[in-house]
């Protein structure tokens, strides 16, 4: 994992993320990382890239988020970086699980589905920055 | 995103859904698919060309399945990709949702 990582920035608009889970997917196909891999790496970027984007800022625009993404035998690590309010979605609860339709609440599965594809996730606040690192597993196997 | 009516019967409604249910598919396609299922009928949806599943569709397919519940009516989930089949399983929506391989097997369970 010591090689430089992909890294872009982009600003926190919805056009802006769905370019750089764009250009991140085509890094990783021509690394040879298969789909379930590709999968979970567009995952974290849309469920903890979209946190950002919709609760992060309030509603300020044109602000950095910052992606890096490692390939190593087995493992794809992504980080990301934002300068927005301090969020720890390593501590967010678990969404209740419903035992009927009617009791079952609409939203707040995002970080669950990230957390369950996912090999690790780490947060950490480094002075006005939070910084998220997710492993996933490179193949399905 | 898009969608498309693969029958229309009296007692049902069997929509396909293609392409990446994530934040801006569900925006392109949630309003019309509320409206294609707005009567008062079981509606099975065809999962097989849905190549990408997050949090904001899983919003979208329980919020369907609550509106048809509401009618009387039960809202079936035919054929996911594997990669969408564990997603719906993390996220225990196959627990309030039922999910069937296949369109024989979605309308088995609409009758039972």
């Amino acid at each position: 994992m010591s090689d430089a990582p992909f890294a872009l920035a982009f600003p926190n608009d919805a056009a802006s993320l769905a370019g750089a889970r764009r250009k991140v997917q085509e890094h990783l196909e021509a690394c040879g990382v298969d789909e379930t891999a590709l999968h979970a790496v567009d995952l974290v970027l849309e469920e903890l890239g979209g946190n950002v984007l919709r609760y992060g800022y309030d509603g300020a625009s044109g602000r950095p988020i910052h992606v890096e993404v490692w390939t190593a035998p087995g493992i794809v690590r992504v980080a990301l970086t934002d300068d927005a309010r301090p969020f720890d979605p390593t501590r967010h609860p678990e969404p209740a699980r419903a035992s009927s339709l009617r009791e079952a609440r609409i939203g707040g599965h995002g970080i669950s589905l990230v957390r369950k594809f996912a090999r690790s996730m780490r947060y950490r606040r480094d002075g006005e920055k939070n910084r998220i690192e997710v492993e996933v597993a490179r193949s399905a196997g | 995103m898009d969608l498309e009516i693969l029958e229309e019967s009296e007692s049902l409604t069997r929509v396909a859904l293609k392409g990446r249910l994530d934040t801006a598919g569900v925006d392109r396609i949630e309003t019309r698919l509320n409206a294609v299922l707005g009567g008062r009928k079981h509606a099975l949806l065809d999962l097989s060309d849905v190549t990408f599943l997050s949090s904001l569709g899983i919003r979208m397919l329980i919020s369907v399945a609550k509106m048809l519940d509401r009618r009387g009516q039960k809202l079936v989930l035919v054929a996911p990709r594997p990669l969408i089949d564990q997603a719906l399983r993390h996220s225990s929506l196959d627990e309030i949702i039922p999910v069937a391989a296949d369109v024989d097997g979605a309308r088995m369970l609409l009758n039972s």
